[in-house]
């Protein structure tokens, strides 16, 4: 029996990093103590460990598409403004948030599972409620757009952010 | 993912491009449909396009990890400083109220009263030595 305690352990950063992408660091912190709140009060499936995280995911998805219907009622605005000052990192990594808050909402939320947190295209599926075959062209379509986007921008490609 | 499952040999159009993001995610790839796949420039330029969009998102990523932790210890470092303070601050208070309590109220005076009826009076004498006139007082011998 897997209890939330040990899944907090095992997944805590890699739904922080999904949730930082689309609800900003602040609540991305709340929302990810969030999903293992909802963990705890509810029975663990008892699947293997991508199963399990693939099920985390699905609700840590949920709970971000609401924290970011809820904002959008209130009027607020998640996304940090860019300092025009930053250093190229800091510039890279502004004109990629961008890029990414212009994809289809499900593209990015495949294209940040995979990428941010290490997903397999089937945990994407599962989480996401899409097939394989859709996870893989969501994948391929967001990938295109932020390579379109960020062609040019100052450190991609040039490794000079290392 | 099965290997049955994977994108088609002999890929064409975008499937050449799934086969080698399948590659860079680790997933299942038909090798025959993988040498196809990058025998186009494009195809190649795409996959060293993932790979550099990875290492982009992944730099990004570790910036606002590394601020989440800080921001974290942070916290727990001001959480235990808090406590300290607060536990110092509750023994300097206490102190400066005794200190003015005492001030303020000094101790009573406490008056004792002792009672000589009864329990006050003198035993009885073991030895009565009694004066007589014509006696000589005067100590010769033994103390007789």
């Amino acid at each position: 029996m897997v209890d939330a305690e040990v899944l907090f352990t095992a997944h805590r950063d890699g739904l922080f990093r999904y949730l930082c992408r689309i609800v900003g660091q602040e609540d991305a912190r709340e929302l990810t103590q969030e999903v293992f709140l909802r963990v705890a009060r509810t029975e663990v499936p008892q699947i293997d460990d991508g199963g399990r995280r693939a099920w985390l995911f699905r609700i840590a998805r949920n709970l971000a598409l609401n924290h970011v219907r809820d904002d959008r009622r209130k009027g607020t605005k998640v996304d940090a403004a860019h300092d025009g000052s930053a250093p190229p990192t800091q510039a890279l990594a502004a004109v990629l948030r961008e890029a990414l808050s212009s994809l289809n909402p499900v593209d990015r939320d495949v294209f940040l599972m995979r990428e941010v947190s290490g997903l397999s295209y089937d945990e994407i599926a599962f989480a996401c409620q899409l097939t394989v075959d859709a996870v893989r062209s969501r994948l391929h379509r967001g990938r295109q757009q932020l390579r379109t986007a960020l062609a040019g921008s100052d450190g991609y490609r040039d490794g000079s952010w290392r | 993912m099965a290997m049955d499952e994977a994108p088609r040999k002999n890929p064409t159009g975008e499937n050449a491009y799934l086969v080698v993001a399948a590659l860079a995610d680790g997933e299942g790839v038909d090798p025959d449909a993988l040498k196809s796949a990058l025998d186009d420039p494009a195809v190649r330029e795409y996959l060293v396009d993932l790979i550099a969009l990875r290492q982009a998102v992944g730099q990004c990523d570790d910036l606002s990890t590394v601020r989440w932790r800080e921001r974290t210890s942070f916290q727990a470092r001001v959480g235990w400083l808090s406590a300290a303070a607060a536990v110092v601050i509750s023994l300097t208070a206490g102190y400066v109220a005794g200190q003015r309590t005492v001030q303020a109220a000094p101790a009573p005076i406490v008056e004792t009263v002792v009672h000589l009826d009864g329990a006050g009076v003198a035993p009885k004498p073991t030895r009565v030595i009694s004066l007589r006139p014509g006696v000589n007082w005067t100590e010769k011998a033994g103390g007789q």
